[in-house]
C-alpha cells in the first residue's frame, strides 16, 4: 500500500507557499500524512491539521532549530520508515533542494524534482530549463519527489476538520557541520520567490538613473526585485537576486520584466508567472513572445509615467 | 594532518548548448537530446573556478573527474589548460543516472581519498541537482549544498551561502561534499600558456565498467516531449494610457 509523507518548509513561523502546493499535488494522488520538524512548532502544527492529512507528525527538538542536512534528513529518514512511507514529498524549496537528495540516497529511493505531472505511476518533470518535459519512472519501492512549486495551486485550510496529531520520538544526533554564523540578508521588499508581484531589471536600464526608478516603480506597487542574469554580471545587483536557471525560480500572480530580452536562461525562471508584463524598446525581443501585455518604448518614461499613475500599495 | 589541501572537482557532463536545445527533438527517448553540441556545464566551471581559487590560497592539487563519452577529454582538457593539475575521465556511454552516477564517483573519490569534492549544484541540463548529496551520502561525509564562498582553515572548510533569506556561515569538518552555486567570481579564461601547458598534463582513462557498480537506474526516462508554448498571445501597447487599462482589467487589484 501506498503511504505518502510530505514534508512541510516554513519561515518565519508561516508555511511555505511551496509547502501549499505540494498538499494540492499529494491531494490529487490520494491520502497524506504532514511532517514538521524544527523547535516550536506549535504554531504551525495548529495549521497543518486543517489540510485534510491522515496525520501529522510533529518532531520538535533543540537540535532542529536550524536546518541542517545531517540532522534533518537523519530525522525524516526515521519517520518515512517508521511509517512505511512511500512517497515523500516536498515543494520546491532551498530546503527540499538540500535535503530530499540525502534522504532520498538513505532510504535507498529514487528521486525526481520538478515534478508538474503524474499519471500510473509515472511522473512528468521539466528539464532543460523548462523546455522539455520528461515523462520517468522511478522504480524503487520508496520515492521522493519534489514537486515543481509552481505547477500547482496552494491548498485552502479545510477549517472544519482537524487531523490528528502525533509527536515523533527521535534522538536527533548533532552532525559536523555547525552553523557559525545566520545573518539576515532580506531587504525590506518583500522576498523574490515569495513574492505575488516581481519588478525584473535587464541589460536595457543601461544606467544607475534607471534602476532607481525602476525601485521606485516596484516599491510603488509592493513588489519584489528580480535581476537578469546580464544585469547581475554587470554588478547591478547580487547574485542572491538573480532570476532565471542559474539564479532563482519565481512564479509570482504578476512578473514585470523591464529591459530584459527573454533568454531562454531567464525564462526559465519565470515562465510560470500567472501574468508577464514586459517593457522593451525592441519589438523583437523573445521576452515579447513570452508575455501576455507588453509596451514597446524607452522605460526611463514609460516607468515614471506608469508610477504616477497607479495606487500605491 | 598536514594543511596542504587536495581537491577534486567533478565536471558532470559535457552539455548540449540550451540555445541550440530549442530545436530538441521529441517523440523519441530523448537520448537524442545530448548529441547536439557540447561544452563544460555553467555550474561545473563555477565550481572549477572555486577550486581553483582555493589551491592558490591553500596549496593542493586540482582534478578533473568527468564521466562520458571518450569526446569528454576535450572538456577536461579545457579544465586542465584553466590552471587544474590532472584529469580522470571515466568513459560511460549514454545517459548517466542520479543514483548510479553518485556510485560511480564513490568508487573514483575512495581511490583518490581527497579532502574535497567539489561539484556544481546541478547540471543546466537534466537539473536534477542531487549527485553531490547522494555522495556525501554514500561516503559518510558532510554535505553543504550551494556555497558562494569558500575558504580553508585547518582541515577545516569556512563556507558561506545563501540560505531563505539568510547568509550563513558554516564550519564544515573535511572531508566534505560541497556544491557550489553562483558565486562572485566568474570562471577564469583559458590563456594560450595554459593551453599549451594543459597538453602534457595527464588524462587517465577507465571504463564504467571496472568500476563494478552493479544497480540499474533507479529513474528511468520514458518519454519527452515539447512542452505547448505560449507564444503570439501578447498584446502589445505603445502607449502607457492603453497598456494601464489592460492591466487594470486584468490585474485590479494591483493597478
Amino acid at each position: 500500500m501506498s503511504k505518502t509523507l510530505i514534508i512541510a518548509d516554513y519561515k518565519n513561523n508561516r508555511l511555505k507557499k511551496s509547502t501549499l502546493s505540494a498538499i494540492t499535488f499529494a491531494k490529487q494522488a490520494g491520502i497524506f500524512d504532514i511532517a514538521v520538524l524544527g523547535e516550536g512548532v506549535a504554531d504551525l502544527t495548529a495549521e497543518l491539521i486543517h489540510f485534510g492529512a491522515e496525520k501529522v507528525h510533529v518532531m520538535d527538538d533543540s537540535n532542529l532549530k536550524h536546518y541542517l542536512t545531517h540532522e534533518y534528513s537523519t530525522a525524516v529518514t526515521h519517520l518515512a520508515k517508521t511509517i512505511d512511507a512511500t512517497h515523500i514529498i516536498m515543494g520546491d524549496s532551498w530546503l527540499a533542494r538540500d535535503m530530499m537528495p540525502q534522504v532520498a540516497c538513505r532510504l535507498k529511493a529514487g528521486m525526481a524534482n520538478n515534478v508538474i505531472d503524474f499519471e500510473d505511476g509515472r511522473f512528468k518533470r521539466t528539464a532543460y530549463a523548462g523546455s522539455v518535459v520528461e515523462t520517468i519512472q522511478i522504480t524503487t519501492p520508496v520515492k521522493v519527489i519534489i514537486v515543481s512549486s509552481t505547477a500547482f495551486e496552494a491548498a485552502q485550510p479545510e477549517i472544519r476538520n482537524e487531523s490528528p496529531t502525533e509527536r515523533v520520538r527521535c534522538s536527533v544526533t548533532k552532525g559536523r557541520v555547525k552553523v557559525i554564523d545566520k545573518k539576515n540578508i532580506q531587504s525590506d521588499r518583500p522576498q523574490l520567490t515569495e513574492a505575488e508581484v516581481v519588478v525584473s531589471g535587464g541589460r536595457g536600464l543601461k544606467t544607475p538613473d534607471n534602476k532607481k526608478i525602476l525601485e521606485k516603480f516596484a516599491d510603488k506597487l509592493g513588489a519584489a526585485i528580480g535581476w537578469s542574469r546580464a544585469a547581475v554580471d554587470s554588478g547591478w545587483a547580487p547574485t542572491n537576486l538573480q532570476v532565471g536557471q542559474t539564479g532563482k525560480a519565481v512564479a509570482p500572480s504578476l512578473y514585470i520584466a523591464v529591459g530584459i530580452s527573454g533568454s531562454v536562461q531567464h525564462l526559465a525562471g519565470m515562465k510560470d508567472s500567472k501574468t508577464i508584463v514586459a517593457i522593451n524598446k525592441d519589438e523583437d525581443a523573445p521576452i515579447f513572445a513570452n508575455a501576455d501585455y507588453g509596451i514597446v518604448g524607452d522605460l526611463s518614461t514609460i516607468l515614471p509615467e506608469l508610477t504616477k499613475k497607479i495606487p500605491a500599495h | 594532518m598536514e594543511n596542504k589541501m587536495k581537491t577534486i572537482v567533478i565536471t558532470v557532463k559535457c552539455l548540449p548548448d540550451p540555445e541550440i536545445l530549442k530545436q530538441v527533438k521529441t517523440g523519441g527517448t530523448g537520448n537524442d537530446v545530448e548529441t547536439v553540441s557540447y561544452k563544460l556545464d555553467t555550474f561545473d566551471l563555477v565550481a572549477l573556478e572555486e577550486a581553483l581559487l582555493i589551491k592558490e590560497a591553500s596549496g593542493g592539487e586540482v582534478v578533473i573527474l568527468s564521466m562520458g563519452p571518450s569526446e569528454a577529454k576535450k572538456e577536461i582538457r579545457s579544465g586542465l589548460a584553466m590552471g587544474a593539475d590532472r584529469g580522470i575521465l571515466v568513459e560511460y556511454d549514454g545517459r548517466i543516472e542520479s543514483a548510479v552516477f553518485a556510485r560511480l564517483l564513490k568508487k573514483v573519490v575512495e581511490k583518490e581519498n581527497p579532502d574535497l569534492v567539489l561539484m556544481g549544484k546541478q547540471s543546466m541540463n537534466d537539473e536534477f541537482g542531487q549527485t553531490g548529496q547522494m555522495l556525501a551520502c554514500l561516503m559518510g561525509w558532510s554535505q553543504v549544498c550551494f556555497a558562494s564562498e569558500i575558504e580553508m582553515a585547518n582541515n577545516h572548510a569556512i563556507v558561506k551561502r545563501e540560505s531563505d533569506g539568510y547568509l550563513e556561515t558554516l564550519d564544515v569538518p573535511l572531508p566534505a561534499v560541497i556544491t557550489v552555486g553562483l558565486t562572485n567570481h566568474s570562471p577564469r579564461y583559458i590563456s594560450l600558456p595554459g593551453t599549451r601547458r594543459a597538453k602534457s598534463k595527464p588524462i587517465d582513462t577507465f571504463s564504467a565498467k571496472d568500476l563494478k557498480v552493479g544497480i540499474a537506474p533507479w529513474v528511468k526516462r520514458i518519454a519527452v516531449e515539447n512542452p505547448s508554448r505560449t507564444s503570439g498571445k501578447c498584446e502589445l501597447f505603445r502607449n502607457v494610457d492603453d497598456f494601464l487599462d489592460a492591466l487594470r482589467t486584468t490585474a485590479p487589484d494591483i493597478f
